[in-house]
């Protein structure tokens, strides 16, 4: 049943989004154009290059304006050459196991792609989160997420209670006087640059010592990496502002 | 579960803890596997070679794996899992198996499932080559039955197999947008190989490539 609905709400989004996607073909980087109106498409484009066999692209919301997920429809795309550095030094950048913590579920971009689909209906139960500081962000992050450095996360890293609060607080926890309640938060999906990078697993630690339910927590341990491996589009901040 | 992540960790433990064979005629790396790993030694046709990092902090992937937009379908990207109780990992597993393999562990074995004419352009040291298509559901059933006993260490059992001696299987293929190592899982669990005894590495080359880790051809 959840499946089913699910999928429709894909489909929906899919229908709306198609009509332009296919003219405005894709880059790496920039922003999509908003999703054409719905009453303009009697079926879905067909792209070529799809996410899976029944999901062409999603439309979710950036920054107050709805941008369209989908993959780079240029068969000779080269990964974007930011991502395509196999040697980074380790340490600091070294390959992160599969499960970071017990109960944090690690997702990959079809999960992804799938709770952007529904952020863009309205589901405002889900938040996604990069992990990464704003230097990183700046050169294209995911479509729907928003910016929490593992930085304002992690007291060791110079976090203060101020900032610690404020994050928890958009994530749906509540202070309570006596600690704090996270009885009714947010699904929180958590990437950085991907398997290489140890920020998003640093702000997951944190969250789980302060006590938020592992099972409220996504792994998206492929991050920046995999979602530029596979071609998937990139905004900006200053595209979005535009 | 917990039992599952107890055995994990302590798997991973033992690596750590032998650190003379794991690092065994390394220098000082700069680009390491983990913290603690820098070198990874296994068996490749009979051939010891080590497992490491390309120490080139300005290499760039493989060109083959730098394509981002081959076709979907048929190359689509992988749900995270792929069948119920097929456990997913990612590198620092994979490596932890075929350490274990290459100390001698004969109920491991990591399988690249891709065609043959993909093998010989590099493939994960230590990982036997089983092409999808030998166990896909039109293949021979005297193949497919070879296969299972002969290289998984299944037995025939009346009209179908007995599992019970059958290996841990590690299978990959390209990586998140092939399909070749999922649908052979999906054979494997429909003909009865217990779930918990299949690992399905979905970074596959793609991953294992974007990391600048030893590929052998």
């Amino acid at each position: 049943m959840k499946t089913i609905l699910v999928t429709s709400r894909l489909l929906l989004a899919v229908t709306a989004a198609a009509s332009m996607s296919v003219i405005i073909g894709c880059s790496t980087t920039g922003t999509a154009p908003a999703a054409a109106n719905a009453a303009e498409t009697d079926k879905p484009a067909e792209l070529a290059v799809k996410i899976t066999p029944t999901i062409s692209s999603v439309s979710v919301m950036h920054n107050g304006k709805p941008v369209t997920v989908m993959r780079n429809q240029d068969g000779n795309n080269k990964v974007n050459p930011e991502f395509a550095k196999t040697s980074r030094k380790c340490p600091p950048f070294c390959i992160q196991p599969f499960t970071i913590a017990p109960g944090v579920e690690t997702i990959g971009e079809v999960e992804m792609v799938d709770y952007l689909g529904k952020m863009g209906s309205g589901d405002k139960s889900i938040i996604v989160v990069d992990s990464r500081t704003p230097d990183w962000v700046e050169r294209g992050t995911i479509p729907g997420a928003v910016n929490i450095p593992f930085t304002k996360l992690d007291p060791d890293k110079g976090a203060d209670p101020v900032s610690i609060a404020e994050s928890l607080e958009s994530f749906g926890a509540v202070e309570t006087g006596k600690g704090w309640d996270f009885s009714n938060v947010k699904t929180i999906v958590l990437f950085c640059n991907g398997q290489w990078c140890g920020q998003s697993p640093i702000s997951i630690r944190t969250m789980l010592k302060q006590g938020f339910p592992a099972a409220k927590i996504k792994w998206y341990r492929g991050g920046m990496q995999s979602w530029s491996n596979l071609g998937f589009n990139t905004v900006t901040p200053e595209a979005t502002a535009r | 579960m917990k039992i599952r992540n107890l055995i994990t960790t302590t798997a991973l433990f033992t690596v750590l803890s032998v650190p003379a064979t794991v690092m065994a005629g390394s220098g000082k790396l700069a680009v390491n596997i983990t913290p603690t790993i820098g070198k990874v030694d296994v068996v490749h046709n009979g051939a010891k070679m080590s497992i490491m990092r390309n120490q080139d902090e300005n290499n760039v992937i493989n060109s083959e794996f730098a394509n981002t937009s081959r076709k979907c379908p048929p190359f689509c990207v992988q749900p995270a899992i792929v069948a119920p109780g097929v456990e997913t990992i990612g590198e620092v597993e994979v490596l932890d198996y075929l350490k274990k393999i290459a100390d001698g562990d004969k109920s491991l074995m990591v399988v690249d499932s891709r065609t043959p004419d993909w093998v010989i352009r590099g493939t994960i040291p230590g990982s036997v080559n089983i092409p999808w298509t030998k166990l896909k559901d039109d293949a021979d059933p005297f193949e497919v039955a070879d296969t299972l006993t002969k290289q998984f260490g299944a037995a025939e059992k009346g009209e179908g197999f007995d599992f019970s001696m059958a290996k841990t299987l590690v299978m990959f293929c390209n990586g998140t947008w092939c399909g070749q190592s999922p649908t052979n899982i999906k054979r494997l669990l429909k003909m009865g190989y217990p779930a918990e005894k299949i690992k399905w590495y979905r970074g596959g080359m793609q991953d294992w490539e974007a990391l600048g880790l030893t590929t052998v051809k």
